[in-house]
């Protein structure tokens, strides 16, 4: 990325330093797109004279990328079997909205929806924990009061212009009847396309200008106060919101909602879909013939992972099932598989962790999300799981799609966390994850490369180089 | 396991109520099949058992001279530890017994033949420590009886086996040849044990006198370890406890009565809707007190570990090396409490100090009940997976920070002295493991 | 200072001869000899063997005269720089005194009871310890020998079943321990486990007899170079490995390779267990890999040089050239306590800090 290697920095400083007030929103602001939404952001906002060298800059940068992104997804394509003709659609999309970004960048007032589109989901997200934790906050022990819980909303208490699908939506993630976070984002995309398609701008507004705030925000606020989005939604929308802000407002209504629902099918495609069948392939591959797998509790991507090396790929293995006696989602895996004909052994709990780990080849776990320090969000208890195996010198491979990454930094337990809101009554309580240091995964693999842990953050800037 | 409220388990009880009407070679044959299904269970229930047992054995069993009853003792002692081997307080409890006969044996001949060429069994005897619950037995002094001669310096026993190594075969029955026979009863630091120079009465008294001092010990631990609370838990800590035992929950009830703190209770997943009512008066007491517990409903605890400052175990069994047997999932706690630098404490009585060392760590997981979490009538797991479920496991040393008997802290270190204070070597040494039958037939090699 | 209490003692109440005779016997070849004719001989035991034969061969009676004959003859042993490991001698001969002081100490009239004839009397009960000495000498070294096959029936219950375990060196006590792991003892079933074995390139006739030694018991062997152990570790369960001396921290000293490979088990987490006889103990304390602590001991382990033929060890002497040129030849390397998970001993399985304990307790009273 020669040319916006020399680019970014320049035009990130203003947009900093014009928003101001939106600093957490801006430290918490994640990967994908960051640099586009730098890039089409910043450059209006300062005064007019570098706008032109800029435009022009960026023009030059976006061909280039344009014609890597190409090439890169030609030589991805053979890989994945049937995704890629979704994929090079999705791809074809992309470049069509980022020129009409190009376009509307010209307008100075670009920034603002963006910028406060990513404040409100800032203050959504901690609004949801404000508002409603005075009844919750007296059962909620001290000491874990920063952290924030699902709620179920009466859905009248809901802001009127809340979308139906996503009334519901937002009433399955509070019951977690939808939990696992990719899962969660393929839904809310789902939804916003829905929301995006019953909308109409109102007269003497533009689509760019007036779908964020007025429309999507409530839908964003609401699902945050329903349960705390996760890392990959917040990713998501951030991406989705450029590229609302980057709608030329000479465009039609139905071509631009046509445009934007083509884009969030293309991104679903490409960052959820296809990548879960790169990560799939790939730790399939990590199986050997003979090996014992140990896993924890049921992840959906694990499971493919399983039954791809014993379906596809015909490897002979053993599979241990360590639950959370909670949840004991992993007897449901344990079926599963054993109606594939795998043999399982399964654990209801923590008991001789250390004695099954021996017996394990290799452990596999999902991951909800990674922290750019290399850690690693999973569900509670992953972390014990990696520190056995550890211990005992067993390979430890985390699955996690790249949309799950974040900037943050996490270096315990306690920094982002949920509370369970069935089991916080009382004196009872639940958190339902943790954090996995780096030193304790051997390999992360994600869609476009497995890697280190550690290196995760820079996964990350590779990834925004090429979009 | 966690909590037996007040006194004994209903089958402990009953047990124990029916001692007196049944002959005891009977309530041995009772208490192996009480013990092979588990009906008791518990370090703290065994080693009682084992007691009573055992006293009954002394008190009702015909011998004649010390070495018959030592051997009847091995004897029994070894059935009851076949017949659950994972219940290491058992055999603790068996050597302790026969220790308590060596040094009872030795003492009512020294008062006989006050000229013996060479003083025996010198360590202090455990009815000494049993009798003194204080912290300080370490160094109590002899009893006066005893003329303290060179030999009643531990140290001095300790290594006086080291340098039988030059010692003379007439004086000394070379330990090198026979101290790990299994059939073998007198050992080397109590030689020549003359049957003539024992008065039977005066022994037996004294012997049960010694196992009496045994279950009080027993008794007095919850109580001793307790006055520890306060030094170890600090106002404003939070402490993490899992599954706690009654040893637990009463340390916790001590401490809160003179600091505010705030317990992590980790408890069995299984009995999650029950914890209320299991853990009631610990609740109570705690919160009467102001301080608070949290009932963490998670299996994986390394998430809370940065805002824990103390584990505190109970122990079902600690090792010489400092080992512990705790409830299965205690293991993966004090593991992520290391990872986190977090001071893992274990409490337990002395009685449960080990000095068996010929069980390997794997074999120290004790798997149970397979339906605790997966249901019977759920065939399709049943049928075709294998599922496993453990009950207790081993804690290697590395992970404890201290130990808390009703004798004090102790550091890991030191634990093998206490062993050698209550347990002699020739009772170490004995295999209380191995085939119950190879006894029969007496001794072998 | 049990020690120091117990001579001075002796010595205010006997001036008499302070060199007793011991005629031509010459307590280095007689050390060598025994070690020759018994391989299964230990270096301390060979030690206290040689000084029984000094006793026999020596004029002395009293106890003066003896105390003062085991000072100069064991003395004239570790310093010799014939001796390839002095630290195991001394810890031979320590015993040895430490044995006859703690005898001393406990005859009768040592106790301070009123005993007319004292030092005499104490002569004559001290010449039956004397006579004790000489006549079981060989019963000694049986029995040092059968704590072999204590250790073994210790050990045997530290392998898990269908395990691999590492060891190296021709230690003779793993190699009962192997040994007798595959037999049934006492009705328990033999273990099941494999070996993996280091060999030594330097000591490659010593590595093939103690591997064919294992096969001939029906163990499978796979071979390793000494270059191979970080290699193969993972696969390891347990290492076994032997002990010339133990030093007074609970460590050990070991043929050169020993250190390397505990530290390497450390690092996998694979506990490592040392198998040797208590009588291998004493008071060496090393602080380094460069300085065990006991004077005139050098091995040459670091030779710079620029030419291929190394020369100048800095020894000055003749005598201290041979001894560096002997040590270096059979090098030893110090394994400390805390890469030890236990002792299998004669007398039970023992932590590092209950061996430092003992070491205490043997010679601080």
């Amino acid at each position: 990325m020669s040319t916006a290697t020399s680019d970014p920095p320049a035009e990130a400083k203003p947009q900093t330093s014009e928003k101001p007030e939106n600093t957490p929103a801006n430290i918490a602001a994640p990967p994908n797109g960051d640099s586009q939404t730098k890039g089409e952001n910043g450059a209006p906002a300062p005064a007019a004279a570098p706008k032109l060298t800029n435009a022009q800059l960026k023009a030059k940068a976006k061909a280039d990328k344009q014609a890597r992104r190409a090439q890169a997804k030609v030589s991805k394509d053979p890989a994945p079997g049937g995704a890629p003709a979704p994929v090079s659609a999705g791809q074809s999309g992309h470049p069509a909205t980022e020129s009409k970004g190009n376009k509307a960048k010209g307008k100075p007032d670009g920034a603002p929806p963006a910028g406060s589109g990513a404040t409100g989901r800032a203050t959504g997200a901690r609004g949801s924990v404000s508002i409603i934790p005075p009844k919750p906050e007296s059962s909620i022990p001290e000491c874990f009061s920063h952290l924030s819980m699902a709620k179920r909303l009466p859905i009248t208490q809901a802001d009127k212009d809340v979308h139906p699908t996503v009334l519901t939506l937002g009433q399955q993630m509070a019951t977690f009847a939808i939990d696992e976070s990719i899962t969660r984002l393929k839904a809310t995309l789902l939804a916003f396309k829905k929301v995006i398609d019953s909308y109409t701008t109102p007269p003497g507004n533009t689509l760019a200008r007036h779908l964020t705030p007025h429309v999507l925000n409530p839908q964003i606020e609401y699902l945050s106060a329903c349960r705390p989005m996760c890392f990959s939604m917040g990713n998501a929308i951030r991406w989705l919101k450029l590229q609302v802000s980057k709608i030329d407002p000479d465009v039609p209504d139905v071509d631009a909602k046509k445009q934007l629902c083509a884009s969030i099918d293309a991104f679903i495609q490409e960052r959820i879909n296809f990548a879960d069948v790169v990560i799939t392939q790939k730790a399939a591959d990590c199986i050997q013939n003979d090996d014992v797998i140990l896993v924890y509790g049921r992840n959906t991507l694990v499971q493919r992972t399983l039954l791809h090396a014993h379906l596809v790929d015909g490897k002979k293995f053993d599979v241990i099932i360590i639950d959370d006696p909670y949840e004991r989602q992993g007897q449901v895996l344990a079926k599963t598989l054993t109606a594939e004909g795998v043999k399982v052994s399964y654990s209801g709990d923590f008991g001789a962790l250390q004695y099954q780990v021996k017996l394990a080849d290799r452990i596999i776990l999902g991951a909800e999300g990674m922290f750019s320090n290399g850690a690693l969000y999973g569900r509670c208890g992953t972390s014990d799981l990696a520190l056995a195996a550890k211990d005992f010198g067993k390979q430890v491979y985390a699955l996690c799609e790249t949309i799950n990454i974040t900037e943050r930094v996490s270096t315990d337990s306690l920094t982002y966390n949920e509370i369970d809101p069935e089991r916080c009554s009382g004196s009872s309580f639940r958190l339902l994850y943790d954090t996995t240091p780096s030193h304790c995964l051997s390999t992360v693999v994600t869609e476009i490369s497995s890697a280190q842990p550690t290196s995760v953050s820079y996964l990350l800037r590779k990834l925004e180089d090429s979009n | 396991m966690a909590t037996q409220k007040g006194g004994y388990t209903p089958s402990l009880e009953k047990f124990l109520d029916s001692l007196k009407s049944r002959p005891v070679q009977a309530s041995v044959e009772l208490l192996i099949s009480l013990l092979k299904r588990r009906q008791i269970k518990g370090s703290e229930a065994c080693a009682t058992a084992t007691a009573h047992i055992l006293l009954q054995v002394v008190a009702r069993d015909k011998w004649t001279n010390v070495d018959q009853l030592l051997g009847r003792i091995q004897l029994v002692g070894r059935k009851l530890v076949t017949a659950q081997p994972h219940e290491l307080a058992t055999g603790n409890i068996v050597r302790r017994v026969l220790g308590l006969i060596r040094d009872e044996a030795s003492e009512e001949r020294n008062d006989a033949t006050t000229d013996s060429p060479r003083p025996a069994s010198p360590s202090p005897s455990p009815s000494a420590s049993a009798s003194v619950p204080a912290p300080s037995h370490a160094s109590s002094p002899p009893k006066p009886a005893r003329p303290p001669t060179l030999a009643s310096i531990g140290s001095f026993a300790r290594t006086q086996s080291m340098f039988n190594l030059l010692s003379d075969p007439n004086l000394f029955p070379p330990t090198g040849s026979n101290a790990s026979t299994p059939g073998q009863v007198s050992g080397a630091s109590t030689p020549i044990l003359n049957p003539q120079a024992t008065n039977v009465s005066a022994l037996r008294s004294e012997v049960i006198d010694g196992i009496q001092e045994i279950m009080d010990e027993i008794k007095m631990v919850d109580e001793q370890v307790q006055t520890y609370a306060d030094i170890f838990i600090h106002p404003g800590d939070y402490i993490l406890v899992y599954q706690p035992s009654r040893t637990v929950q009463k340390f916790l009830t001590r401490a809160a009565l003179k600091r505010k703190f705030t317990v992590f209770l980790a408890i069995d997943p299984s009995s999650a809707t029950s914890s209320e009512a299991l853990y009631a008066s610990l609740l109570k007491s705690m919160a009467s007190n102001g301080s608070s517990v949290i009932t963490v409903l998670n299996a994986g605890l390394m998430a809370y570990m940065s805002r824990v400052d103390k584990v505190i175990l109970g122990a079902r069994a600690i090792t010489a090396q400092g080992g512990v047997i705790v409830d299965s999932g205690g293991a993966a706690i004090a593991r992520a409490a290391r990872e986190r630098r977090r001071t893992v404490i274990v409490l337990g009585g002395v009685y449960k100090l080990s000095p068996e060392s010929k069980l390997l760590s794997e074999s120290r997981v004790e798997w149970g009940d397979p339906s605790k979490y997966v249901s019977f009538a759920d065939g399709s797991l049943v049928s075709h997976v294998r599922v496993k479920n453990a009950v207790s496991e081993f804690l290697p040393a590395d992970q404890v920070d201290t130990y808390i008997t009703n004798l004090g802290a102790h550091a890991q270190e030191n634990l093998h002295t206490i062993i050698a204070d209550h347990y002699k070597e020739e009772d170490i040494n004995f295999d209380l493991y191995g085939k119950a039958q190879r006894i029969s037939g007496g001794e072998i090699e | 200072m049990a020690n120091n209490d117990a001579t001075a003692a002796i010595s205010g109440q006997l001036p008499i001869r302070q060199n007793p005779d011991v005629g031509s016997f010459d307590i280095v070849a007689t050390y060598h000899r025994l070690l020759a004719d018994d391989p299964e001989l230990t270096m301390p035991m060979a030690t206290i063997e040689a000084l029984i034969e000094a006793l026999g061969a020596s004029s002395a009676t009293t106890v003066f005269e003896t105390m003062k004959l085991v000072e100069a003859q064991s003395d004239r042993l570790w310093q010799s720089p014939l001796v390839a490991n002095p630290m195991a001698v001394r810890h031979g001969s320590d015993f040895f005194k430490q044995y006859l002081v703690r005898e001393l100490r406990q005859l009768p009239s040592s106790t301070g009871a009123a005993s007319g004839s004292g030092s005499r009397n104490e002569d004559q009960q001290f010449e039956g310890i004397r006579q004790h000495l000489l006549r079981n000498a060989r019963l000694f070294a049986t029995r040092a020998k059968d704590a072999r096959e204590k250790i073994a029936a210790e050990g045997r219950y530290l392998i898990p079943d269908k395990s691999i375990i590492l060891t190296h060196g021709g230690s003779r006590v793993v190699g009962t321990l192997l040994g007798r792991a595959v037999e049934r003892v006492n009705g328990d079933p033999p273990r099941r486990f494999k070996v993996i074995y280091v060999i030594s390139e330097s000591r490659q006739t010593e590595s093939d007899k103690a591997v064919a030694a294992l096969r001939s018991k029906g163990i499978s062997v796979a071979t390793i170079p000494e270059g191979g152990v970080a290699h193969v570790m993972s696969k390891v369960d347990l290492v076994f490995i032997g002990a010339e001396v133990i030093t007074a921290q609970g460590g050990i000293l070991s043929r050169l390779g020993t250190y390397q490979i505990a530290k390497l088990a450390k690092i996998d987490g694979k506990p490592c267990y040392v198998a040797a006889e208590q009588h291998k103990l004493g008071q060496t304390f090393p602080v380094d890999q460069f300085s065990f602590n006991c004077r005139g001991f050098q091995q040459n382990s670091l030779d710079f040089s620029k030419t291929t033929n190394s020369g100048s060890s800095g020894a000055e002497t003749e005598d201290e050239k041979r001894a560096v040129e002997l040590r270096s030849a059979t090098p030893l390397d110090y394994t400390p306590p805390d890469l030890i998970t236990t002792f299998i001993c004669d007398h039970g399985v023992k932590s590092t800090v209950a061996m430092e304990h003992q070491v205490i307790d043997m010679f601080v009273s």
